[in-house]
């Protein structure tokens, strides 16, 4: 005898978005700690990931060097010619395996350059990413070591790529092979984190006591953890690591005396973003803010969820992402797939022009910063985990020189693009002897290519 | 590869029938010795689930039964990761610094919100500071919060810890209220109440549960939340360390409506309701569909197995109920007549060409193109979700291969590759049958005669077995008679109830649930009381050692 009848409210969580307009243009001119007292401006990472590969024949320009033309799909980055390279050639071969799965390889691969391993229990085993290695090293500087950020919600039903855990294709930024950093999808999530924290015209002593009733809680749940420790398993212990590694996070926090975020910003949160493109451009207005206030210096964006299968009805294509990136040459296809792939660089030179009109010293927020665009393929419709789409934004504080398309390929030898993210990190003081690994276990980054982009 | 899942299907069917299960056992597996614990040929069934911490919807579920407030705080939380199909498998369910982060908020938020709210603090604080003197009453209340809270008893130390957050306020002169809050925010960021601990035994051996763990994964798995204090009554009382103890207490949690979660969880999991979220029908090709229909179609599947669940009806019948439930937006979809209102009503379809999951707009739309139908999506997803036996990703090379030549006739035409070449023809032939057994159905699963390009809808199929059918009804009838589809029910719950993936090792134990839940006519009661009988659901094995 069942007593209970089932209710009739809504089932479906995510539906309803209201259309507003976002309002961080309003936000005024930073004073922020990157800024003041002559210092030099710090120097900043970020990585931006858009799925499912690109259409590598409007995308790869013609000529080598600094005069070159740009193809349909870059054309949207011609005013930043001076801002940018083009680097062609770069493999990801960790990626790479005989068996599907490519995108979900690809996608956990992408900054990472190890083999992700495919369990039947769902363990995830990869390695950790770039950004990490950098957060992890610089990390400590800010109030926040790294922000992690997307814009497309998990898959919520059955399964992801090819029997890979969903994990690998909907984070990118990883601290450890079993460890992926979830990210932040709304962008109001993002403002409330960042600029939290501090009443308006609290005295010091009434900080200084919240500050111990932080650190109280936090040592009372480290205690906490650290009992249980000692009753659990290898598997159990790495979960509690975790944790454990969340709250250390928080307690460098309290004692990092992380700067007053609140003077930074003087403006709303955003609204309810009503598309996709809104969505995307007040996260990199996110991101901007963060880098211009000195909250952060390294950053992972994904503009969707690799392997996704999202139509942009907006740009008027109704076919899902993935399924266009399987063109089989039709041309109705690669027309359609190559609005997408114009749309994501568009978005990409929204935040290049962003980062460019923030001043820093006799520069730009740009100038101080290295902005990598790519995707976990080349040719999507084929699965090819080599030569990438790879635009590399900035001069990295003055020690790379933008303005031209270099071809590694064919210059003799394979391109790892490890190499690129060994030279990234050297550019923000984290110097390392390889990165990466191959399908055989060596290194696979084992080099830096500053020279050559110097 | 085969995945163990496949390998497990094959070896339920071998053994099907017989009573030796030697065919799962692993050999040289050290076995444990307690002697507490019956031996059988299946007595390595126990497995492990690694450290479970709360996914979003169970933490917001808990902090609402715990604190009787509704903030849902875990909405903030980053997403939860998926494997095998659920949302709940403790493997994928990490913690990175942002969660912590979150945990952290919300659980300063939830402390001040219990405490300022009239009717939480009411049900929180039971005794009166004035009378009592602050300290003991603060030490009454946290005894018995922080004891709901972690699920368990408290020791007297672990209150004592508790108790120092709270006089951490008084030494600062704050009192009363500030040390509750700093005391409740503390025990919610505790790994205990964030984590489901359940102890390991030694090295080698099994162990069962004991009741407050068992009380947790039964709260868990039908309600997805906390145990209620009936339920932590059993497992004081000892009534859970019996079978008939534990089906007791199903019995009565089915009754409840916190059993509506697991429709929520479980179902929209399953049945792929959850999935129409992020369906994105072409609004050039089908101008009818909006967030209306959507709704209509995720609430029509939900109050469908609800009412199977409910009423105690075959779950089997999933496939071809004689009812559904519709309102006029999805009713007018359907073709149905005589449903107004946007009230959902009970309808009966006695051609049975709606009345069964197949014949649903959830599923027949979640598995489709945006622009047009995919045959292979709705045959993998029949044989994944439905038979547990998801064909295995194509060979290399075949994924994405160049045709230069432009489709042209039936889809069932341009897919004959699928069935000339004997590499794709060996898993295809099944997965297209069953694929080209739904075309009457379009991409947002109204029924139609003719396809896309205007060409008559041949639906008819064959299945292993000679198993021939000719449109949905037939499928569904077939699809029902498979006993893979049972025994695929089972797994499902099982795999959710469990929180982890199956292994070779629970072979024995699935093949015992399937057949309790047969011999219960297919109820869900029949199937959760077997779940929650089972050995895996009872016992627990001791971890990997370090290292593997």
């Amino acid at each position: 005898m069942k007593r209970w009848e089932i209710s009739r409210r809504t089932v479906l969580r995510g539906l309803g978005t209201a259309i507003a307009l976002p309002t961080l243009e309003a936000m005024l001119p930073s004073i922020a700690r990157a800024q003041v007292a002559g210092a030099k401006p710090p120097r900043r990472l970020l990585f931006y990931f858009v799925p499912n590969g690109i259409y590598m024949k409007d995308f790869t320009p013609d000529e080598e060097g600094p005069n070159y033309s740009f193809p349909r799909t870059l054309q949207p980055l011609e005013p930043f010619r001076n801002d940018i390279l083009v680097l062609s050639g770069f493999d990801n071969r960790p990626g790479e395996d005989v068996i599907p799965g490519n995108h979900a390889r690809g996608t956990a691969a992408f900054l990472t350059c190890v083999p992700p391993v495919k369990h039947d229990d769902g363990t995830l085993e990869v390695g950790i990413s770039v950004d990490q290695v950098a957060a992890q090293a610089i990390g400590k500087e800010t109030r926040f070591a790294s922000l992690e950020l997307g814009v497309e919600a998990n898959v919520t039903a059955t399964s992801c790529d090819s029997g890979y855990s969903c994990a690998y294709i909907s984070n990118i930024s990883w601290a450890g092979p079993s460890s992926p950093m979830a990210k932040e999808i709304d962008p109001r999530l993002v403002f409330d984190r960042l600029f939290a924290g501090g009443t308006p015209g609290e005295t010091a002593e009434q900080i200084a006591r919240r500050n111990k009733y932080k650190k109280s809680i936090l040592d009372f749940v480290s205690e906490d953890a650290r009992a249980l420790q000692a009753k659990l398993g290898a598997a159990d212990k790495q979960k509690l690591d975790q944790y454990l590694t969340g709250v250390r996070t928080l307690e460098q926090r309290i004692a990092a005396n992380a700067p007053d975020a609140v003077a930074c910003v003087v403006s709303d949160a955003p609204d309810v973003a009503g598309s996709r493109q809104e969505l995307a451009q007040q996260m990199a207005d996110l991101i901007v803010l963060a880098f211009q206030c000195d909250l952060t210096r390294v950053a992972t964006f994904m503009l969707a969820n690799g392997f996704t299968n999202v139509a942009y009805q907006f740009l008027g294509v109704g076919e899902g992402h993935h399924e266009l990136s399987h063109h089989r040459e039709q041309s109705s296809f690669i027309n359609h797939l190559k609005q997408i792939d114009r749309w994501e660089v568009e978005q990409f030179a929204y935040l290049l022009g962003k980062m460019k009109a923030v001043q820093e010293g006799d520069g730009t927020l740009l100038d101080n910063s290295l902005v990598l665009f790519s995707s976990e393929l080349s040719d999507g419709n084929k699965h090819h985990h080599i030569n990438l789409p790879v635009v590399l934004a900035g001069r990295g504080g003055g020690e790379i020189r933008p303005g031209r398309h270099i071809a590694f390929r064919g210059a003799g030898g394979e391109f790892p693009i490890a190499d690129l993210y060994l030279t990234m990190l050297a550019n923000v003081g984290v110097h390392l002897e390889t990165f990466g690994r191959d399908r055989n276990g060596n290194p696979y980054g084992t080099r830096t290519l500053t020279s050559d982009l110097a | 590869m085969q995945s163990v899942q496949r390998w497990l299907v094959a070896a339920v069917l071998a053994v099907l029938g017989t009573t030796a299960c030697s065919v799962v056992k692993e050999p040289g597996e050290a076995r444990g010795d307690d002697s507490s614990v019956p031996r059988t040929e299946c007595d390595l069934a126990a497995g492990r689930v690694t450290l479970h911490r709360l996914n979003r919807t169970e933490y917001n579920n808990t902090v609402r039964d715990l604190l009787g407030v509704d903030l849902r705080p875990a909405d903030r939380f980053p997403q939860d990761d998926l494997a095998h199909g659920f949302d709940n498998i403790a493997e994928v369910l990490t913690v990175a610094p942002l969660l912590v982060e979150k945990y952290d908020d919300a659980a300063r938020q939830l402390a001040e919100t219990a405490l300022a709210d009239p009717g939480a603090r009411a049900k929180l604080i039971t005794c009166d500071p004035a009378a009592m003197g602050e300290e003991a009453c603060a030490r009454e209340v946290l005894g018995r919060f922080v004891s709901r809270a972690w699920r368990r008893p408290i020791t007297e130390q672990e209150l004592e810890k508790v108790m120092g957050l709270y006089r951490v306020a008084v030494e600062e002169g704050e009192g009363f209220e500030t040390g509750l809050q700093l005391a409740i925010h503390g025990t919610l960021v505790s790994p205990n109440f964030l984590f489901r601990f359940e102890e390991d035994p030694p090295a080698g051996q099994v162990r069962r549960l004991n009741g407050y763990e068992l009380a947790s994964r039964l709260s868990y798995f039908l309600w997805s939340t906390m145990p209620d204090d009936a339920l932590f009554f059993a497992a004081e009382s000892g009534q859970l360390d019996t079978p008939e103890g534990v089906e007791a207490e199903v019995e009565r949690m089915l009754a409840d409506p916190r059993a509506e979660a697991f429709v929520d969880n479980f179902g929209g999991q399953w049945l792929a309701t959850r999935a129409l979220e992020r369906a994105q029908p072409d609004p050039a090709t089908f101008p009818d569909w909006d967030d209306e229909l959507r709704e209509a179609m995720a609430m029509e599947t939900r109050l469908v197995l609800a009412e199977l669940i409910r009423e105690g009806r075959p779950l089997v019948d999933l496939l071809d109920a004689d009812f559904t439930w519709v309102n006029e937006r999805l009713a007018r979809h359907y073709g149905i007549e005589g449903v107004k209102g946007a009230e959902f009503q009970r309808v009966a379809v006695p051609d049975h060409r709606r009345g069964g999951i197949l014949g649903h707009g959830s599923f027949l739309t979640t598995t489709s193109n945006p622009t047009r139908t995919s045959p292979v999506k709705r045959g993998k997803w029949v044989l994944g979700q439905l038979l547990c036996d998801e064909p295995p990703p194509p060979p290399p090379g075949v994924e994405g291969l160049p045709e230069t030549e432009k489709p042209t006739g039936t889809l069932r035409e341009q897919m004959v590759a699928h069935r000339t070449d004997p590499i794709c023809a060996s898993c295809h032939v099944t997965m297209d049958s069953i694929g080209f057994g739904l075309e009457n159905f379009d991409p947002t699963g109204r029924y139609r005669t003719k396809d896309e390009a205007g060409f008559a809808i041949d639906a008819s199929g064959e299945l292993p077995g000679g198993r021939i059918f000719s449109g949905v009804v037939e499928l569904a009838q077939t699809l029902k008679a498979d006993p893979k589809f049972a025994s695929c029910m089972a797994e499902q719950a099982m795999t959710y109830a469990l929180g982890r993936a199956l292994t070779r090792k629970d072979g024995c134990s699935i093949e015992s649930v399937a057949e309790k839940f047969a011999a219960g006519n297919y109820t869900f009661e029949a199937l959760a009381k077997a779940i929650a009988t089972s050995e895996p659901f009872r016992l627990r094995a001791a971890g990997k050692e370090e290292g593997k």
